[in-house]
């Protein structure tokens, strides 16, 4: 008899405690996590410092997926410009071959002339960009290796805690999507350096 | 043939039901009181732990003989091993246990390692054990929820206590959250050790919820332990004796239960940091579903001792000790045509991988064939030998005791 | 109570008694909701009290199925029976002092044979819908109906014998001055109280004696074929059941309308016997929620070896204590 009050006692008391959930979605976090992964976005690499900012503010056009932009072209103020660097990705499809389950898919441009990018002896590079690049977010099992192996820390996770869409249509995610996720959260925690570094065996040494 | 014989009032519980138990028998050769009744416990079942089919045959309500049929939920995770490389593949083991994530990549990556000749770091192996303890928790108290959800139904007492181990369960799974960016299905463990580092603050979160868990565990304890209905329906119902589980196979909880005293962690080779720790494997000689939880929520504080012994005393160094060299195939097997057999201690029994390298000229980066050893496979292949003379209530509850996950069983 | 007196209360009582099974939903599911760290329904409407109209609206608009090889007539006429014959009921209870739709001699003895008679729409629910699932809820469900009904009669002739008279206004005036039998005289009354309750829990199917529509096992048990209203009718039965064997006990036992002030007011005394209903009815959601269920044959076991011999010594005692002259 008394086994069964203490399993009535132990309602009540739960009963007299505060609830736990959260009335998603008008109010609370989907996750609190500092490492949460939700979705994608490819980025551009800033300038980093005031000399190549300046530079880059001399330079009329970019690459963007591959075909060339002026400024006019994409309504962007000199300062704007100034910091529009350009897209990380090289279209190298590491991230294509280690995704378990196959979601991505891109179309690199070749080798070009990059309008930014120097080579040793100060004359362009020449360097890759993708004009085409489709992540199927339907089929995603967010398992960050596309994110570790990436060697231009171009693509990257990132912490939003709304979902990125509502229809399989807009789980899709083309080039243009990716790049402009990039804008969306800005304190993303995972990239390819990052992530390498937390792993790498000789961390710690001196 | 076998014959069922009735003494005494069977309405009253105090059958003893002489069926002589053979998996194998013959139904139409079964003499029958009155019509047999073939009760498909269908794959679509509240309590059937997954989609999972078994066909009773049942006079009146007693079972004669039962059919388990596997195989819903099979997704060919052993041939995407062969076309995954060694990086790559341990997202998908995660869905197998999908209940013990943690618990079912370490088994994966500790045949890896045999494989190739790996050890990980001291500090993975000791986050290993930690979070393989943590998960162990997580699991049993995920358990605990629905074995009582099996005997009080969706809405009835077994709910609440399924919602309150629900709500000790999401501590632990925000504790892995901060560490590895997940809830579930982390894809933390790798070929050498570990992919994310312990966060700042990740020790007192951990020490936290250690002590949530010991109160909590503490209430269920006042819940069900002594509490007259729960042992009505569990003690004396879906007893396995020592024989059955040794032929079957059967170390974990399970084996325990009935008297097997073994436990990976102390016996198997030596995987984690379980020898520097002051640790109890708790055994039982009864085989009763009772035996099952009593057991399992001792492994449960015992975990909850481990976790807290280790907690603070993580050594400092590199979490992996492999170059994630950044291409797809990178680790490749240095060992020339050989396999490789471990064995991990999860929450349902000996989760083994046994793999075998590629071993022609050119060292390939994925396995040639991976197989996996599934506790909760031979688990259900006992049902054959323990439904028939039973309820079809107890069935339920003896089904559920045994803790089967259908992901790991099927792949 | 001239005849269109007692239509019009029994229509009124009749309607309370569907609202009260109506919100009583909205209170079992926020309570549980409680008890197990979940707020329960708060969208529809302020803290979800108009939950049960969006319940209704959505089982009205669902498709009405009858499985190909069931036995049609059946399958249709069980689960409005299932709900007349537990209002049927309400016919002998009083509410308030000379407020009874049909005063009867033998008023008691009358609640508990319609009481008795629920067991067969659930048979023929189950019989009817040519599922296993549904025959093995429907066996166990007659053999538990049935079976129950011995303790529960043995427990009910406890106040019959106290008062001296079948007629529950009777029973309840016997009660008056706080001499309620569920305390006084000290001893059978409490007993009594309690098996009354258990048994009533056991006739309505609840938890922890519902293996007749386990959920776990029998996946909704009888009512595994019905989709739509009539499974609502189901599920309201089994509400209405439950208040209707509160409303028993609180007659019975707990001094019916007698409280603080029912003397001046009759009204007051209805307030009282609702308030008396309500708070068992609570109960019996607080045990639903805690326990697991037994099974069929420990059910049986219980009724038989445990129940019936004690209400047969309640009889014996009561007896015993009336002829001494202390009730």
């Amino acid at each position: 008899m008394s086994s069964l009050w203490s399993a009535l006692e132990t309602g009540l008391r739960n009963l007299l405690r505060p609830t736990t959930t959260e009335p998603l979605p008008w109010k609370g976090t989907v996750s609190k996590a500092e490492r949460f992964r939700s979705t994608f976005a490819l980025v551009h690499t800033p300038p980093d410092s005031d000399e190549e900012r300046e530079r880059l503010r001399n330079i009329p056009t970019r690459l963007i997926r591959g075909e060339e932009k002026r400024r006019e072209d994409l309504g962007m103020s000199e300062d704007e410009w100034a910091n529009f660097g350009e897209e990380a990705c090289i279209g190298c499809r590491m991230c294509e071959k280690i995704c378990p389950s196959d979601i991505i898919s891109m179309e690199p441009t070749g080798r070009v002339e990059s309008p930014v990018k120097l080579d040793r002896k100060g004359g362009p590079a020449k360097r890759q960009y993708v004009s085409q690049f489709t992540l199927d977010l339907n089929a995603c099992i967010v398992c960050e290796l596309c994110i570790q192996v990436c060697p231009e820390d171009a693509i990257v996770m990132l912490k939003v805690q709304e979902p990125p869409g509502y229809s399989r249509e807009a789980l899709v995610l083309t080039i243009d999507k990716l790049y402009d996720n990039e804008a969306l959260d800005q304190n993303y925690w995972a990239n390819g350096s990052i992530l390498i570094d937390m792993q790498d065996p000789k961390k710690g040494e001196t | 043939m076998a014959l069922a014989r009735w003494s005494g009032m069977p309405a009253l519980g105090d059958v003893p039901v002489q069926i002589d138990v053979d998996p194998y028998m013959d139904i139409d050769a079964y003499d029958a009181e009155g019509d047999l009744m073939v009760l498909n416990l269908g794959p679509q079942h509240p309590s059937t732990h997954g989609v999972f089919r078994v066909k009773l045959y049942l006079d009146g309500e007693v079972c004669i003989k039962a059919v388990p049929y596997l195989g819903y939920l099979h997704r060919g995770v052993e041939k995407l091993c062969e076309k995954l490389t060694y990086a790559n593949v341990i997202p998908i083991v995660d869905k197998n246990d999908y209940v013990a994530p943690m618990t079912s990549e370490w088994g994966l990556v500790a045949g890896f390692e045999k494989l190739i000749g790996v050890e990980p770091t001291p500090r993975a192996k000791v986050m290993r054990t930690i979070l393989g303890e943590l998960q162990r928790c997580a699991s049993h108290l995920l358990w605990i929820g629905t074995f009582t959800l099996d005997m009080g139904g969706a809405i009835g007492g077994g709910a609440t206590v399924f919602m309150h181990t629900f709500r000790e369960r999401e501590a632990i799974l925000d504790v892995f959250a901060e560490l590895t960016g997940c809830r579930f299905h982390y894809n933390h463990f790798t070929v050498g050790g570990q992919r994310h580092d312990v966060p700042a603050g990740w020790g007192a979160m951990v020490k936290a919820v250690c002590d949530l868990l010991e109160a909590r565990t503490e209430e269920y304890e006042s819940y069900l332990t002594d509490n007259t209905v729960f042992k009505a329906r569990t003690v004396g119902v879906g007893v396995i004796d020592r024989q059955l589980c040794l032929e079957h196979g059967l170390g974990g909880p399970i084996g325990r239960a009935s008297g097997v005293d073994f436990d990976l962690r102390r016996d198997g080779d030596d995987y984690g940091a379980y020898g520097t720790v002051d640790w109890k494997v708790h055994t039982h000689t009864d085989g009763d579903c009772y035996a099952r939880y009593l057991v399992r929520l001792n492994e449960l504080r015992t975990s909850i001792a481990i976790v807290r012994q280790l907690i603070d005393g993580i050594p400092e160094g590199p979490i992996c000790s492999l170059k994630q060299v950044k291409l797809p195939g990178a680790v490749k097997p240095k060992a020339k045509a050989s396999m490789a057999y471990a064995a991990i201690e999860t929450p349902r029994g000996e989760l083994g991988t046994w793999v075998m390298a590629n071993s022609e000229r050119k060292l390939m980066p994925h396995p040639y064939r991976c197989k996996l050893r599934p506790p909760s496979l031979h688990a259900v292949s006992l049902l054959p030998y323990i439904c028939p003379g039973n309820n079809v209530s107890d069935i339920v509850v003896t089904l559920g005791s045994l803790d089967p996950i259908m992901g790991e069983v099927d792949r | 109570m001239s005849l269109l007196g007692a239509g019009i209360l029994g229509f009124i009582a009749v309607n309370v008694a569907m609202l009260l099974a109506g919100w009583g939903v909205w209170y079992e599911r926020k309570f549980a909701g409680r008890m197990q760290s979940r707020p329960g329904p708060t969208e529809v409407g302020p803290i979800g009290l108009l939950q049960p109209i969006a319940d209704i609206l959505k089982l009205m608009q669902k498709e009405d199925t009858v499985p190909r090889d069931a036995d049609a007539g059946l399958f249709h006429l069980a689960p409005p029976l299932t709900v007349l014959v537990t209002l049927a009921v309400m016919a002998v209870t009083p509410f308030g002092p000379g407020l009874v739709v049909a005063d009867l001699e033998v008023g008691l003895l009358f609640a508990l044979a319609i009481g008795s008679v629920i067991v067969l729409p659930v048979w023929m629910a189950g019989w009817a819908s040519n599922n296993k699932y549904a025959l093995l809820g429907a066996m166990r469900s007659a053999a538990q109906g049935v079976a129950y009904e011995v303790p529960l009669l043995l427990a009910a002739a406890v106040p019959v014998i106290y008062a001296g008279s079948f007629r529950i206004s009777d029973i309840v005036e016997a009660q008056a001055g706080y001499h309620w039998y569920v305390g006084w005289p000290p001893g059978p009354g409490l007993v009594a109280f309690c098996l009354f309750f258990l048994c009533s829990l056991a006739e309505a199917n609840r938890i922890p004696f519902d293996i007749p529509e386990a959920e776990s096992e029998l996946v909704a048990g009888v009512s595994i074929e019905y989709s739509g209203m009539k499974f609502g009718l189901f599920y309201v039965a089994e509400y209405l059941h439950t208040i209707i064997a509160s409303l028993l006990a609180a007659l019975l036992f707990l001094g019916g309308w007698e409280g603080p002030g029912s003397d001046q007011a009759p009204w007051l005394g209805t307030v009282w016997l609702l308030a008396k209903t309500l708070g068992l009815f609570g109960f019996i959601f607080w045990a639903r929620w805690t326990f697991m269920r037994y099974r069929s044959d420990q059910l049986m076991r219980l009724c038989w070896v445990v129940f019936v011999p004690t209400g047969l010594a309640l009889v014996a005692s009561s007896a015993v204590l009336v002829w001494l002259g202390v009730v």
